[in-house]
């Protein structure tokens, strides 16, 4: 990383004003009844840098929940590309960093060797600025997840800020982040001192955790115990198989292909949808559903996360956001259901 | 379908008639896939018409509450290569089915001075007496539902109905959840999709009017309504207005498994 800068909280604001001017800004809000959301806007005045967490990570800005891809028409044979990205460069101001480990979570995933197209455009049209936390959020864990509560990634993002006694310390991930921090007015260069401070920060925050995973061999002990009693039991007793889990989790992919037609059968359009493994009809297949209890949804959920993903991607699929238990209707955690495996891996199902 | 135009019936039985003013309303889309079908029958579009069939597509609207319903709907289902029920009523017994919650002699004497002439019967889903061949949801039915089956129908494949919860539309849509953010008693985890999660768009709980999704798990639901401190009575309410007759509704219709177990 090349060097930092500091930046007063008033040039701060004003540094997004400008950004505003050549960006589309996408930054967390106040939405109603207490709630944050990331969402456009104009300038710095909306933000809400303090906020703690959003329902959904702004991974829809680079993968939508709903994604037009293509319109067929049958009578010409033509084939015309929907989505056309962004209409304006847009930049995410404020991404926490569990959010960013996310994205290049969902990177591995979407530019890997099957590239997509779709998300390939706008992760390159999307401009990443990073703030690190100071303090925990009641459900997240990504100290345990090596994902927070400040950045560890060295690439795939822009800027990263931290807060620093009522300035921002400003990082650049990647040679076009460089390039935006010195549009900041009021620009500051700063020494070891304040890299000093930061790292002791870093620690304060990660110290103020109370939710925790404990991962080492996590992976290899959810693969010996499929069968583990915990996840019937939880499934009976709360999993509504609604989805909301998955739908808030910020690195799943799944998505499904729907196609509409025009009542006149001429034009096809084909959209893509976020998908969850908690459906029913997920894992519907000629003749039969290959996932039929509910009890083998959740665990498809739990152990892709915390256990398949490592194999098919080389890191945890989950990056300790909370979401998923914050979100669930009925407050199913799969932390909680990990410590069950891992307090009694041998446990059986008592019957009766 | 012989000319290659699909003949089509549409059959109307205890209910609002909401869902025929919508396949009507419907046209609006559709003048020319209206000229792609033929209406062999439908009372409430245009009189007479050929009720005995044959039909490659019967639409059959409202819950089955009287014995004539069950042996015309046998008669459809003999001559019909396609029955498919449209909207709540038909699907999954509907707001009609709400009478089933008490004894029928109460309910009719809450209702006619004199009840010596009533022939109705508990009120059920066309697909409790003859198979099915899919099911256009919602209250009324949904456009979207409708719109594929119709396509499909010209393309010859196989509709693709919506089968996942109201939840999964409300996520793409991107709204904050109002169960888990201001504990308002929301459906939409056991609620067929199909409406686009209009209510939760709109700022209140989905009541469950599109009837409950394959697999709902109402139970679990039921508890958290409890947990909220709703009372037996209102968890009853929410889990009979839609679906009373269903599988998957009645382990939430709290009230009446606690008679049970008394
Ligand atoms: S599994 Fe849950 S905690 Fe982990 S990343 Fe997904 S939503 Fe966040
Ligand atoms: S957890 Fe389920 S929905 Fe998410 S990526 Fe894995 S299989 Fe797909
Ligand atoms: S874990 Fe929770 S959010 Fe996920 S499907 Fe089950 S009840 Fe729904
Ligand atoms: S508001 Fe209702 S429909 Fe929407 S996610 Fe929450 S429970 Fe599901
Ligand atoms: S949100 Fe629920 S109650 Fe509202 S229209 Fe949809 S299914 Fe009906």
């Amino acid at each position: 990383m090349s060097t930092s800068h500091s930046i007063s909280a008033d040039n701060l604001c004003r540094w997004v004003d400008s950004l505003a001017g050549r960006f589309q800004v996408l930054g967390p809000v106040a939405a109603k009844r207490g709630q944050n959301v990331f969402a456009p806007i104009d300038n710095s005045a909306p933000l809400a840098l303090d906020y703690c967490t959003t329902m959904l990570g702004p991974r829809f800005f680079i993968y939508p929940s709903v994604q037009r891809l293509c319109k067929i028409d049958r009578e010409t044979n033509t084939y015309m590309a929907a989505d056309p990205g962004p209409a304006r460069t847009q930049l995410i101001f404020a991404i926490h960093p569990c959010d960013m480990h996310a994205i290049s979570v969902l990177d591995r995933t979407f530019l890997g060797p099957n590239k997509d197209f779709y998300y390939a455009k706008r992760r390159q049209e999307t401009y990443t600025v990073v703030l690190n936390c100071s303090r925990a959020c009641d459900q997240g864990f990504c100290a345990s997840m090596g994902t927070g509560p400040f950045l560890r990634l060295t690439e795939g993002f822009d800027v990263v800020m931290t807060a620093l006694d009522g300035e921002y310390l400003l990082e650049a991930g990647s040679p076009r982040g460089q390039e935006l921090i010195e549009t900041a007015p009021g620009l500051q260069k700063t020494g070891r001192m304040r890299l000093y401070e930061k790292s002791r920060l870093e620690q304060q925050a990660a110290a103020s955790f109370t939710k925790s995973l404990e991962t080492e061999g996590l992976p290899e002990l959810l693969m010996r115990t499929f069968e583990h009693p915990v996840y019937k039991e939880v499934a009976d007793a709360r999993c509504l198989g609604c989805s909301n889990c998955v739908l808030v989790c910020p690195t799943c992919f799944c998505y499904k292909m729907v196609d509409r037609v025009d009542f006149e059968a001429k034009i096809v359009e084909r959209s893509r949808h976020w998908d969850a493994c908690q459906d029913y009809w997920f894992a519907e297949v000629h003749d039969g559903n290959f996932r039929q209890p509910q009890q083998a949804r959740l665990r498809q959920f739990m152990t892709h996360k915390l256990c398949t993903w490592v194999e098919q991607y080389g890191c945890f699929g989950c990056i300790g956001c909370g979401r998923c238990m914050t979100w669930c209707p009925t407050g199913i955690d799969i932390t909680e259901m990990a410590k069950e495996i891992q307090r009694a891996p041998t446990r059986q199902l008592e019957l009766g | 379908m012989s000319d290659g135009k699909p003949r089509i019936g549409v059959f109307k039985y205890s209910c609002c008639a909401g869902c025929e003013f919508q396949l009507i309303f419907f046209q609006k889309h559709v003048l020319e896939t209206l000229g792609k079908v033929e209406i062999v029958f439908c009372r409430m579009l245009q009189s007479g018409g050929v009720e005995e069939g044959p039909f490659d597509v019967a639409l059959i609207e409202g819950t089955i509450t009287e014995q004539w319903q069950i042996e015309q709907l046998r008669k459809i289902r003999s001559v019909t290569t396609y029955v498919i029920p449209i909207g709540s009523c038909a699907v999954c017994g509907g707001v009609p089915a709400i009478k089933n919650n008490e004894q029928e002699y109460t309910i009719q004497s809450r209702v006619y001075e004199d009840t010596s002439r009533l022939t109705s019967i508990r009120a059920h889903s066309v697909d409790q007496y003859v198979p099915v061949d899919g099911y256009i949801k919602g209250c009324p039915m949904g456009e979207r539902d409708l719109a594929e089956f119709v396509t499909s129908l010209l393309l010859g494949k196989r509709p693709e109905f919506i089968q996942y919860p109201v939840c999964v539309e409300c996520k793409l849509q991107h709204n904050i959840c109002v169960l888990v953010a201001y504990h308002w008693p929301c459906m939409g985890p056991v609620t067929n999709a199909g409406c686009g999660a209009l209510c939760p768009s709109h700022d209140r709980e989905c009541y469950g009017c599109w009837g409950p999704m394959k697999n709902a798990h109402a139970r679990a639901l039921a508890n958290r309504f409890a947990k909220m401190g709703l009372s037996e009575e209102d968890i009853c309410r929410r889990f009979t207005e839609f679906g009373e007759p269903t599988v998957e509704w009645k382990p939430g219709q709290v009230r009446r498994w606690d008679v049970v177990q008394k």
